[in-house]
């Protein structure tokens, strides 16, 4: 047997789904976050059953890709669970009746009932089912309450009896039924709805956000510095090195496997960073230095995502985002980036417009360094001062803006306009949190771990058998003379296509000073993305497009770190005023006429007035 | 008739807290299938929650959700003020 989960975006489809299933998948409170189909199995009277979680769809008629793929499917389906968010029955019921127009057994569960109630929204559900035809189920998945009574009611889902309609005698029969069954009382505003209404608003809105961030930086800061000081630090020092100091001896009669497996130390002392052995470097850098501030960031954007906060992101930034040829839910995907690239790059694929989704995928690749790396570079440059810190990200910014104004004034196409539905907030539940956070977690540990290693093993071989210092020697004019870095860093380049946190750390033992760990952090983040959204992007963009977004990441690379190079040997704050000037030049580049197309081929109302 | 053009205006134009009644949409197919699924049809009152600066997106509160349209797609959806 197939079951389908279908509804509209935001009704916790994700939630029920890992309930049926025991299958977790990520969630969050806004439309969206899950664009993918995802598979699960459930055992339910003796059968195996297959769960299919269809992304979220307002309508069965096919706007675009994932309505057409959602509608294409049901006919291969034995059973639909129509999840229903009833805080919005209205709406959600549209997508009902369509569904009951299918002739497929349906069954609905009547989801966020826990919410509804608090809302004062009153649902006859019986009278529901009455009018419906199929069998209706209060539920509340993130609580997991209800989920038995909908199981037990699986056999009693039959296929509707509506006559095919139109849309407006559906919204008319939507309406009847609504005006039946629900009654609302009115309540006070609650704080969370007077706080919704003004992060809306542009003055209080913009307030608010800039509070959030500010508050992110502190917390995260917080997190990840403490966790390192007191606990990892510690562990790492005090418990673990003494047991490599014991290995080192043991080890010592077989160059290879000392090399490759604790690499260089010196004396009585073990340095995680620059031994560069699988067992040392290998587990420090992922574990060590990286896992802490991975587990800050998602901890901070779990809360964030389940909140509510990002849609309203999207609302505020939409003007801004359009002069950088996007609008303003591509920021979502841009934040998600932040964390790591590979995710991001798969919701940037629901973005519409290729125009628009060429422009989110080259931003996000060569100017949003995932925390892996933002890990190291806090560790290896904030060290000397917050204000190398600021160096490096007030560049990636700049290059992102002036890379978007440019993009946007000579890319054909046409970026759309902004349609979102702005969810209210929701008290974060904990165990919702913390089950996201450990997936996450878990997800990071067993991708970085393996390839930091793969990483450690690889850099070995290339010293060993010459082939860095043969390349370097080629590279020379351009690392040395552009960028103004030791030739040997060309290495980091190199394994920064495989993980680009434990790349940064190889520069380590090649000295650099912190000007030149400023120039190639920022080098590291731009030049080009590493393997796992590197295959991501030729997937979703097509060897074409791919290939002129690596021109892309190459020129910027090689114009932004020699700009850079110039100017903060020249002298450091120099840096402020070329990247004023890359982003006065974009600006002015992107005053000229723009290419893309006009959105749509209608006059707007005030057109039509004048 | 004159009067009621009088009250005819794009969503970008009413106020914040306003309330109107959707009498057209403007546009292709596209953008109406795409308002329509979302619950915004003609008939259908509509409160302006408010609009960002820059001419950015409109927020209108449909009784029990709250939809973001973008500047150039709410200058498309056309309201009528009771007075």
């Amino acid at each position: 047997m197939r079951v389908f989960l279908v509804g509209n975006p935001n009704v916790g489809k994700s939630v029920l789904f890992s309930c049926l299933t025991g299958t977790r998948v990520v969630s969050a409170n806004y439309p969206g976050s899950s664009v993918e189909f995802t598979r699960g199995f459930m055992q339910h009277n003796g059968q195996r059953v297959e769960v299919i979680s269809v992304p979220g769809i307002y309508t069965l008629e096919p706007l675009g890709e994932t309505e057409k793929v959602a509608a294409e499917m049901l006919s291969h389906g034995d059973l639909v669970i129509n999840v229903v968010d009833a805080t919005n029955l209205e709406r959600n019921l549209y997508l009902t009746l369509q569904l009951l127009e299918r002739g497929i057994p349906v069954i609905v569960a009547l989801n966020l009932w826990d919410e509804a109630q608090h809302k004062g929204i009153v649902i006859k559900h019986e009278e529901l089912e009455r009018l419906l035809g199929v069998p209706v189920v209060p539920t509340a998945a993130v609580l997991s309450r209800g989920i038995k009574h909908l199981l037990g009611r699986l056999p009693d889902a039959k296929p509707g009896d509506l006559p095919p309609a139109g849309e407006d005698e559906r919204w008319a029969l939507v309406g009847r039924i609504t005006a039946r069954v629900q009654t609302v009382t009115h309540k006070h505003h609650t704080w969370l709805e007077m706080l919704e209404d003004a992060s809306i608003r542009p003055f209080t809105g913009l307030l608010m956000a800039a509070a959030v961030i500010f508050i992110t930086f502190k917390v995260l800061r917080f997190i990840g510095e403490g966790l390192i000081i007191y606990v990892l630090d510690p562990l790492f020092n005090n418990y673990y090195a003494p047991l490599i100091l014991k290995l080192h001896p043991v080890l010592e009669p077989s160059p290879f496997w000392h090399n490759l497996l604790i690499g260089h130390i010196e004396g009585q002392k073990v340095d995680f960073i620059t031994s560069m052995g699988v067992l040392t470097t290998g587990l420090y850098v992922p574990i060590g230095m990286v896992l802490p501030y991975i587990l800050a960031f998602y901890l901070v954007l779990g809360f964030l995502e389940d909140l509510g906060f990002l849609p309203r992101l999207a609302v505020l930034l939409d003007s801004v985002m359009h002069s950088v040829g996007m609008h303003g839910y591509a920021i979502i995907p841009m934040i998600l980036g932040l964390g790591c690239n590979v995710p991001a790059a798969l919701g940037i694929r629901t973005l519409e417009s290729k125009r628009q989704k060429f422009i989110a995928m080259t931003l996000m690749v060569v100017a949003i360094p995932c925390f892996s790396q933002t890990a190291v570079v806090i560790a290896l440059v904030g060290k000397h001062g917050g204000i190398y810190l600021a160096y490096v990200f007030a560049t990636l910014l700049v290059i992102w803006i002036s890379l978007g104004l440019i993009l946007n004034r000579y890319l054909h196409g046409s970026t759309p306009s902004l349609l979102i539905e702005i969810p209210h907030y929701r008290i974060p539940n904990w165990r919702q949190l913390g089950k996201k956070l450990s997936m996450r977690l878990k997800g990071y540990t067993l991708e970085a771990v393996p390839s930091v290693i793969a990483g450690i093993i690889l850099i070995n071989f290339l010293f060993t058998y010459g082939i860095v210092d043969l390349l370097a020697s080629v590279f020379e004019p351009l690392i040395e003379g552009c960028f103004g870095l030791p030739k040997e860093s060309l290495a980091a380049l190199i394994i920064g296509f495989l993980r680009k946190d434990v790349a940064l750390s190889l520069l380590q033992p090649l000295g650099l000073d912190i000007l030149q760990l400023v120039v190639a952090s920022v080098l590291l983040t731009v030049y080009f993305p590493c393997i796992a959204t590197f295959s991501i992007l030729l997937r979703e963009l097509g060897g074409r497009d791919m290939l002129k977004a690596t021109m892309i990441m190459f020129a910027t690379a090689f114009v932004s770190g020699t700009a850079i190079n110039y100017a903060i040997h020249n002298s450091p704050n120099t840096i402020w005023l070329v990247l004023g000037l890359m982003l006065g030049v974009a600006f002015l580049i992107s005053r000229g006429q723009n290419r893309a197309a006009p959105e749509h081929e209608a006059k707007t109302f005030s057109d039509f007035r004048a | 008739m004159e009067r009621q053009q009088e009250n005819r205006m794009a969503l970008t134009r009413l106020k914040s807290g306003q309330t109107g009644t959707v009498v057209d949409i403007l546009g292709g197919r596209s953008i109406h299938d795409r308002l329509y699924a979302l619950g915004i049809h003609r008939g259908k009152k509509v409160t302006k929650v408010s609009s960002m600066y820059l001419h950015g997106p409109v927020v209108v509160d449909l009784q029990h959700s709250k939809i973001a349209l973008g500047f150039n797609l709410a200058d498309k959806v056309v309201v009528e003020v009771e007075h």
